[in-house]
């Protein structure tokens, strides 16, 4: 029958006045059943349509492949219901973006793994950005994990191999596993890490070089320097400059250590009898060849002079916790004795530089005192002086102060002044506080509400009216739900400001309702 | 029982209903909440003065609103009964207001007065049927023609074949469609333009062969019709039906019915052209029959109430004539009960085949026909297919998107799927794991 079914497609496909009058008859029963004496092209389609229905009622099935192996018994706890039905809605786009990212979170938190129905959507969303990949991976689950193997594009959210699979995976992996082989070796193992990387070294592609360089941030180290050191003499500029990072933020490094010698001479503070002491600056000299291997003149820095740039590359290499020391002072007393001077926005941008560098691995306490000191002066200063700043400090200040047990991140809420909601860079500021990171701590959540409120009643209606549309979901979206869902309950809202508090109350609403779904027995 | 979040968003007539009408289901939109036996009712303050009056009749479920949107059910209505799902207990009033009132007293008039319709008379009647028989006449004779113009065609292709025929593009199938429309047979209009474009954009390998049985098919159906004096009154009506001819509800109704509990397997929407049709399968818990229930709506109309996939209801359906019946409709609206035991007792691919061969033998024009399997185990990801307890492959209906859905939710083990045999693969429609039925077309999101 199989003959018959090729034979007549075949036919069909070139057509009857191509292939002659060629239709064999069919072979029984079915020949019988076809009409006799009717022309070829009925025929044909006659044999088909019978065939066809032959064929559909009385399928043989074909034996299956080999079955997988099925997935390991879960440890984690199921999902709740009801935060399952909210899972469901936010893929579906119904509620306004933003929140998958806190969902995956709570779910972490509650200890439990993603609705099977949903794996899927997640691994592909995942996959295509990611930033979602440390926030899917822990609540996968066995199944997510059993999942992702069976679909090569999912191979992130495999665990990494240890012992001989992990240096196999090294030799022989794409470059995405390596770089994964190379960030997971180096959290455990950062000398064994790295005398792999160095190993490879010679044959390693020269783009891939920097980028695998990169991965030593992991648990950076004062073992590391001698490698990084020999990176400053590569031949590319991609991996000198890597190196030249690494060793301006790793504490204690000849580098910093030659930078420092290089500023010392520069500086002096001078104490005129009337008014308050100040910095006082002598540009440097053109950089000879070891002030450029070691990274000066590398970046640039609008707005500033040539030379003055090549301060601020100094100061970004060294430890800013030096300077306190070195003038007898807090981070604040620093950048009091910087405004006064005539390179005022070189100190800023180079210490605001060098805080973020050191504040990259686990910023020690003198770090935190000047990630503290600059935002706040940063509020009082002069709007010049400001833009020497580079924002993404603030970045850097949510995450070292969003738990808000120091009630740092309060005074700044506080420090705010009271003309605030007039202030585009006091909005800027509150905007970029948003951005950076949810999860504020209750604490600074209410005094965010409370300063809030008191403007809505203070100004009516709201200055820059389109700038608070564009910052309230934001702030929404950061701060405490628990907290504002009480707050609002009893919020007086003028009515003038209503429009453009409604988004704002909706996500605290929103918020608080997918908080709750993971408080329901599972 | 009151539906889920996802249930009630399946209700909305298109996604932007459903995203507003989730907004809306926060309690600061609405006022005067309240609850009594199966009504819902509240108002929502919208941009205008007045607020909107929305209630919701739960058994059904039905709804009114006093907003001005087309849309049915509009986002009002959405949001009141998601609002309900969300927070029960903000519905604490009982005292039903006047213009509630009046709407439940309302709808329960005009069910009465559709029920007591006047007997017209025997004139009347006399008129009418001549009307209806000179109509059809006519529609028969264009049919006629359309059919033998199809032929005609099927038979120069034939002398052509299908390479030769591939670079005229879509155009060439539009153009016989187009022949179909005009002689009054909608469906194999869409048959053919559907041929058209598998040939062009399905992009699979066999994609010639199934165009060839899918013409041997219409050309079949063609056949029949020319010779359908000849046929069992039954396969007449199937006939008459694949070419266009719609029955009258009434005379559906009018057909005696067959009462059960019946259980929603699978609930689908699918767009055709300028229509959506939402088809439901249910299967009789005692009797275990099968039953396909169609609906239709256009633009941002709803679809007319019925209970979701995964809940049954005692009822009554009226099955439309045929050789081996299927479709059918329901008598009145019930009320959906959860689906505690369920889909009932699932069969192995041997007696599925032997089924659908006993229905090919009286029904052979039959194009999609409920199977019921337990304990399939899905196949890894490369060549989607899913195995049988005995070792065998069932091959999966290439259009089926949620592969590694199936997979994820049984993680291995086997699992209980529901969906439509053409005779070579399978359709999953619905999975039934762990106690609960998952509708893929509503609870997997692609």
């Amino acid at each position: 029958m199989s003959q018959d079914a090729r034979q007549l497609h075949q036919l069909l496909r070139i057509g009857s006045a191509r292939a002659g009058n060629a239709l064999a008859s069919l072979a029984e029963p079915l020949a019988a059943l076809l009409p006799a004496g009717s022309a070829i092209d009925a025929r044909l389609w006659q044999g088909l349509g019978a065939l066809d229905l032959w064929q559909r009622s009385g399928l043989l099935l074909p034996p299956a492949a080999a079955p997988l192996a099925p997935a390991p018994q879960e440890h984690l706890a199921a999902c709740p219901a009801r935060a399952e039905a909210w899972l469901s809605l936010l893929l579906r786009g119904v509620h306004p973006s933003n929140l998958m990212e806190e969902w995956l979170l709570r779910l972490q938190r509650h200890g439990a793994r993603l609705p099977a129905r949903f794996l899927p959507n997640l691994l592909e969303t995942a996959t295509r950005q990611p930033g979602f990949q440390p926030l899917v991976a822990p609540v996968l689950g066995e199944r997510g994990r059993w999942l992702a193997s069976l679909q090569p594009a999912w191979s992130w959210a495999l665990p990494q191999p240890e012992g001989a699979g992990r240096t196999q995976l090294w030799e022989t992996g794409t470059p995405e596993q390596r770089h994964a082989v190379l960030r997971a070796w180096r959290a455990d193992d950062p000398a064994a890490a790295r005398q792999a990387l160095m190993d490879a070294w010679k044959t390693e592609a020269p783009e891939q070089r920097a980028a695998l360089l990169g991965k030593l941030v992991i648990g950076l180290n004062l073992e590391d320097e001698d490698f990084l050191e020999s990176a400053l003499d590569d031949r590319r500029k991609e991996v000198r400059a890597e190196a030249q990072r690494l060793l301006a933020q790793l504490p204690g490094s000849s580098l910093s250590r030659r930078m420092l010698d290089r500023l010392l001479p520069l500086l002096r503070i001078e104490r005129p009898l009337l008014g308050a002491p100040r910095l006082v600056l002598e540009l440097p000299a053109e950089p000879d060849k070891a002030a450029s291997r070691d990274g000066i003149g590398a970046a640039s820095h609008p707005g500033l002079g040539k030379k003055a740039g090549w301060v601020v590359d100094m100061l970004a290499a060294v430890d800013p916790g030096t300077w306190p020391e070195q003038f007898g002072c807090t981070p604040r007393g620093c950048l009091a004795l910087a405004e006064k001077s005539e390179f005022a926005a070189v100190f800023v941008r180079g210490w605001t530089l060098a805080t973020m560098q050191y504040a990259a691995n686990d910023p020690t306490p003198g770090v935190r005192d000047w990630i503290r000191d600059l935002a706040l002066w940063w509020i009082g200063a002069a709007p010049p002086l400001r833009d020497a700043m580079p924002r993404f400090l603030f970045g850097a200040f949510i995450a070292a102060f969003r738990d808000g047990r120091d009630g740092v991140f309060t005074a700044l809420i506080d420090a705010l002044p009271g003309d605030w909601p007039t202030d585009a860079s006091m909005l800027g500021l509150l905007q970029t506080l948003a951005n950076d990171g949810s999860g504020w701590a209750p604490a600074p959540s209410m005094r965010l509400l409370q300063r809030l409120d008191t403007a809505q009643r203070q100004f009516s209606p709201l200055p820059h009216p389109w700038h608070f549309q564009q910052l309230l979901p934001g702030l929404a979206r950061a701060i405490d739900p628990v907290t504002a869902a009480a707050f609002i309950e009893h919020w007086q809202l003028d009515s003038e400001s209503r429009g453009e508090f409604n988004t704002f109350f909706d996500i605290v609403r929103i918020r608080h309702e997918m908080i709750l779904s993971f408080q329901e027995p599972a | 029982m009151t539906l889920d979040a996802n249930q009630i968003l399946a209700l909305a007539p298109d996604p932007a209903s459903a995203k507003a009408g989730s907004q809306l289901a926060v309690p600061r939109n609405w006022s005067n909440l309240g609850r009594k036996d199966l009504a819902l009712w509240g108002e929502c303050q919208g941009s205008g003065k007045t607020p909107y009056r929305t209630q919701i009749d739960l058994g059904d479920p039905a709804f009114k609103c006093s907003c001005p949107s087309r849309k049915f059910p509009c986002k009002h209505g959405l949001g009141l009964y998601l609002l309900l799902d969300a927070n029960p207990a903000l519905f604490n009033s009982e005292d039903v207001p006047d213009w509630v009132g009046d709407w439940l007293q309302s709808r329960q008039a005009r069910q009465e007065k559709k029920a007591a319709k006047p007997e017209p008379t025997a004139q009347d009647l006399e008129t009418a049927v001549a009307q209806a028989r000179k109509r059809e006449e006519k529609r028969e004779h264009k049919v006629d023609a359309g059919i033998r113009e199809l032929q005609t065609w099927l038979h120069d292709l034939a002398r052509e074949g299908l390479a030769p025929v591939r670079s005229r593009g879509q155009a060439f199938w539009d153009a016989i469609a187009a022949r179909m429309v005009d002689a009054q047979a909608a469906p194999l209009a869409r048959r053919l333009r559907r041929a058209g474009s598998m040939l062009y954009q399905s992009g699979l390998p066999d994609a010639e062969e199934r165009v060839g049985f899918e013409l041997a098919s219409i050309y079949l159906l063609a056949m029949a019709w020319q010779g359908i004096a000849g046929l069992p009154p039954a396969l007449q009506a199937d006939v008459r039906a694949l070419l266009g001819w719609t029955v009258n509800q009434d005379e559906v109704l009018g057909q005696p019915g067959v009462a059960d509990r019946w259980r929603i397997l699978s609930q689908t929407v699918t767009d055709e052209e300028r229509l959506r049709m939402r088809a439901t399968w249910l299967r009789g818990a005692t009797t275990g029959r099968w039953a396909l229930v169609l609906h239709y709506a256009a633009g941002t109309q709803g679809f007319e109430p019925m209970p979701v996939a995964g809940t049954e209801f005692d009822g009554v359906l009226h099955f439309y004539p045929g050789a081996w019946p299927l479709r059918a409709l329901p008598a009145q609206p019930a009320e959906a009960l959860p689906m505690l035991d369920g889909p009932g007792a699932a069969a192995g691919i041997d007696t599925l085949l032997d089924q659908y061969a006993d229905a090919l033998a009286v029904q052979p024009f039959l194009d999609r026909y409920p199977a019921l399997l337990a304990d399939l185990v899905p196949d890894g990801a490369e060549r989607p297919g899913l195995r049988d307890p005995h070792g065998h492959r069932i091959d999966l209906h290439p259009s089926f998107r949620h592969t590694l859905h199936l997979l994820a939710l049984g993680g291995g083990e086997p699992l209980t799927i529901f969906g439509e045999w053409d005779g070579r693969t399978l359709l999953p429609l619905s999975v039934w794991h762990e106690g609960r039925l998952y509708n893929i077309d509503t609870d997997f999101i692609s």
